[in-house]
């Protein structure tokens, strides 16, 4: 037995959150403060994100979970605080940062007069793919979702759906590190959804990161391994889903979320609700 | 609501006992026509909102606005009076000026404004009957051809008052009446022909490409008639005895108009009258009896093409997309370097051919130019093929005009390629690791310029070295280096941005008047000095050498445009 494989069966007996935690973050986010004008939208987010995590990032409209994306991205500059990814300064090597992550919008605005073949290899040379290798690829991506008759046709007749699967092409195109999804699957039908969840899992076990945000709960519970939970700008859970569960002593995901986000008073809207056919 | 809505609503609910003895209900009906008149009255009127949009005002008196259009466009008819013909032909042309607007005005509103889709959500699955929701309908389409017409003949009619006396003016209205029944009919015809030839998915696209060619034929005839008119000897002679007028619907209608103030009339006159009097009645008929039915299912299907599922493409069609792909990538071969720049060619190739927004804008303008590149050429006379063979001073100044025209075609391409309505897509440039913009902005002028400059210098250049041999051949290379170093220049020092990722009316803002003015100038400013060395051979070759090493500084730099240099709508919200 070599070094190599007792090391291995050694850091196999730890659980998986363990291991993880010895190795470099990937994306390393230290007092993050963003504002919109006066309105302070992060108020300081302190996150490490390890690889082969996947990150559900969850929170209310207006938590500033679009806002962390979009800077994360690169769309957004004029933050405050220390946003690293594999040791790249976003705010000094922006460009690098972007090569390596891969983003899915959520139900982005696309140039739909374009065919799904002209705008995958619009993003692979923006991402810098050769271009015989960017087509093959386009190629098989979209026949593995099904859309291989639709490779030529323009986006403007495309289905919800079928736009999402484009932008989901769009995102794992240039084979990236990171994975930051904005409600992939939104617009999916039911054979998709499943599809897109495995994917998740797959990508994660070659090492991916995946920063996964939504609103649906269920799917967050299910797909991530690790759960935060932000809340007028600021984080206030972190931790698996088994940990957040033993924390709040709750059974569900939706009722740690409403507990945590101040808002326990459901059954009172429903209530009131009802009230309002009292004549 | 306002009180011109207030008023036609409550005039168009005026029968109420007809209405509820036919099985209508009113207030059914009321509410319905209430909530259609207030989200008329908010939606930016058609004309405005393809100029600038005020950005954040809500818009809230669009009816006034509408109807304000309408008077004007009125008021611009009356130009017809002032030709020098008899009264007849005036009315010719102002019937046409009047049925040419309403029909195009119309076969636009029909789709985006009188047949809304949401009425599918919204009001089919509410205990409303069938007949209130067709009355409703009509009294709306009804209600709206109100809010048009009124306004766009009340100019006519006080002239014509003023002019021919009340009577003359009373029998305008009746006579417009009558047009605008002939109006519905054409543009229910137009429907159904256009249905039949189309699928609905592209009913849109056919709409606005005669929306485009409407724009065209208007300023054409504006710029042409007058012309027409005073250089026709006798034009009321041949007008008054032409017998193929009568095929023209705007010739019954003013010959009725004629007909019933002179009370007399040539036989033509009289049997064109007959025909303005009974035709608007037989499609009228034709409309309801026929078309209608039709019509109304025919419209559901284009309304509902916005959601349309993508049909399975059949074989051959993808065989030759892919071919044609291959063409336009070779194109880009030829011009571009590869990377990034070759991909701003491509799309904005892509771009250029497909977005109607695009198109809507930049088309007719070179529509406008080509008439007014006629209009110099063949209209005052001076197109004189010998003036150009041997190159007099007219002549020079006609070669010189028809080299640096087109240059305002590109330019009007360039400024227009940085706009799109689908500006929110562009986050595709900024999530991903693009290193300096500039190179995809060049490639998209390049994209521009081949497609709108190359294809003039062409046919300039056969037409030229035909009449002229090749000495013609030094010029042709100046004006083409000149005018690509124009579009560098507009770009260069207009507002920079990444192909179709700005909002149309970003630009509202002060300070573009000195950059529209230099818009203007440069193209003059370098024609007024090609035309002063234009016969001097060395002069021009060394001309031709400075504007090269101009062009190349000006690719050069505009290839190093930088993220911090372009002036996006995109991160602004």
């Amino acid at each position: 037995m070599n070094t190599f494989t007792f090391a291995r069966q050694q850091l196999e007996r730890f659980p998986k959150n363990i291991i993880i935690r010895k190795m470099q973050p990937v994306i390393t986010i230290k007092n993050l403060r963003k504002s919109y004008n006066s309105k302070q939208v992060l108020k300081g987010i302190d996150l490490e994100v390890f690889p082969g995590q996947v990150l559900g990032y969850i929170g209310p409209n207006g938590a500033g979970k679009s806002t962390t994306v979009k800077i994360l991205c690169g769309l957004l500059n004029d933050y405050e605080g220390e946003v690293t990814v594999k040791g790249y300064d976003l705010k000094k090597d922006l460009l690098p940062v972007k090569a390596m992550i891969g983003y899915v919008p959520e139900s982005a605005e696309l140039y739909d007069v374009l065919t799904p073949m002209e705008f995958l290899k619009l993003m692979g040379s923006l991402y810098n793919l050769d271009e015989k290798i960017c087509e093959n690829r386009i190629e098989k991506m979209m026949s593995a979702l099904g859309m291989q008759q639709n490779l030529y046709q323009r986006m403007d007749t495309f289905s919800k759906g079928m736009k999402q699967k484009v932008l989901i092409a769009s995102g794992l195109l240039h084979n990236p590190d990171i994975i930051i999804l904005d409600e992939p699957l939104s617009g999916l039908d039911a054979n998709s959804v499943i599809i897109i969840k495995d994917l998740i899992s797959k990508l994660a076990k070659e090492g991916k990161t995946i920063f996964y945000c939504s609103h649906m709960m269920d799917v967050v519970e299910k797909v991530s391994d690790r759960i935060i939970l932000i809340n007028q700008g600021v984080i206030v859970a972190d931790g698996s889903f088994e940990e957040l569960k033993q924390q709040g002593g709750n059974t569900s995901l939706e009722q740690i979320f409403a507990q945590l986000t101040g808002n326990t008073s459901g059954v009172q809207v429903a209530d009131e609700l009802m009230r309002a056919f009292e004549e | 609501m306002n009180f011109i809505n207030r008023i036609l609503l409550r005039f168009a609910l005026l029968p109420k006992k007809l209405y509820s003895s036919n099985g209508i209900n009113i207030s059914h009906l009321q509410s319905i026509l209430t909530a259609k008149l207030i989200m008329d009255d908010r939606r930016p009127a058609p004309m405005m909102s393809t100029r600038k949009q005020r950005q954040k005002k809500e818009v809230s008196k669009a009816t006034l606005t509408t109807m304000l259009i309408s008077a004007i466009t009125g008021c611009v008819f009356l130009f017809c009076f002032s030709l020098e013909a008899v009264p007849i032909a005036q009315f010719t042309f102002y019937f046409s000026y009047f049925i040419f607007m309403l029909a195009s005005t119309l076969i636009s509103d029909f789709t985006s404004v009188l047949i809304d889709v949401r009425d599918n959500y919204i009001i089919a699955p509410k205990p409303v009957n069938d007949r209130t929701v067709l009355m409703a309908r009509l009294l709306h389409i009804f209600v709206h051809i109100c809010k048009l017409v009124v306004p766009m003949l009340l100019p006519g009619i006080i002239y014509v008052g003023i002019r021919f006396g009340i009577a003359g003016a009373l029998l305008l209205f009746i006579t417009g009446l009558l047009t605008v029944i002939f109006c519905i009919f054409l543009v229910n015809a137009f429907y159904i022909v256009i249905l039949r030839f189309t699928k609905p998915e592209k009913f849109k696209s056919i709409i606005s490409y005669i929306q485009i060619l409407f724009a065209i034929v208007l300023y054409a005839s504006f710029q042409l008639l007058p012309r027409l008119v005073g250089q026709m000897e006798n034009f009321n002679l041949h007008f008054t005895k032409s017998s193929w007028l009568i095929v023209l619907p705007s010739y019954w209608f003013a010959a009725t108009w004629n007909v019933l103030h002179t009370l007399q009339g040539s036989p033509l006159e009289y049997s064109a009258a007959i025909c303005g009097v009974t035709l608007p009645f037989l499609s009228l008929w034709a409309v309801i009896k026929f078309l209608a039915p039709s019509f109304n299912r025919k419209l559901s299907l284009i309304s509902n093409s916005g959601e349309s599922i993508a049909a399975s493409p059949m074989r051959g069609a993808l065989e030759n997309k892919q071919q044609k792909i291959k063409l336009i990538e070779r194109v880009a071969t030829m011009t571009t370097k590869p990377g990034s720049e070759r991909m701003g060619f491509i799309f904005t190739w892509y771009m250029m051919a497909r977005n109607r927004d695009f198109k809507m804008k930049v088309y007719p303008a070179i529509g406008y130019i080509l008439v007014y590149i006629f209009i110099i050429f063949f209209n005052e006379k001076k197109l004189n093929i010998v003036d150009i063979e041997q190159q007099t001073g007219t002549g020079k100044m006609m070669i010189i005009t028809a080299l640096y025209f087109t240059s305002f075609l590109t330019l009007m391409a360039v400024a227009q390629l940085v706009y799109s309505d689908k500006y929110k897509a562009a986050w595709i440039y900024f999530i991903t690791p693009l290193k300096t913009p500039g190179n995809i902005i060049n490639g998209s002028i390049k994209a521009a310029i081949v497609k709108f400059c190359l294809p003039f210098i062409f046919v300039l250049g056969i037409a030229g070295v035909a009449l002229m041999g090749v000495d013609f051949i030094p010029n042709l290379l100046l004006a083409a280096s000149n005018q690509v170093v124009i579009c560098y220049c507009m770009v260069y020092f207009g507002t920079k941005d990444l192909p179709f990722a700005k909002k149309q009316d970003i630009d509202a803002k002060t300070g573009n008047l000195l950059r529209n003015m230099f818009k203007m100038i440069l193209p003059f400013l370098l024609a007024i000095i090609h035309y002063f060395i234009y016969s001097n051979i060395p002069l021009i070759f060394l001309s031709f050498i400075v504007s090269c090493i101009v062009l190349w500084l000006l690719t050069d730099t505009v290839k190093k445009i930088s993220w911090a240099e372009v002036q996006t709508s995109f991160t602004e919200d």
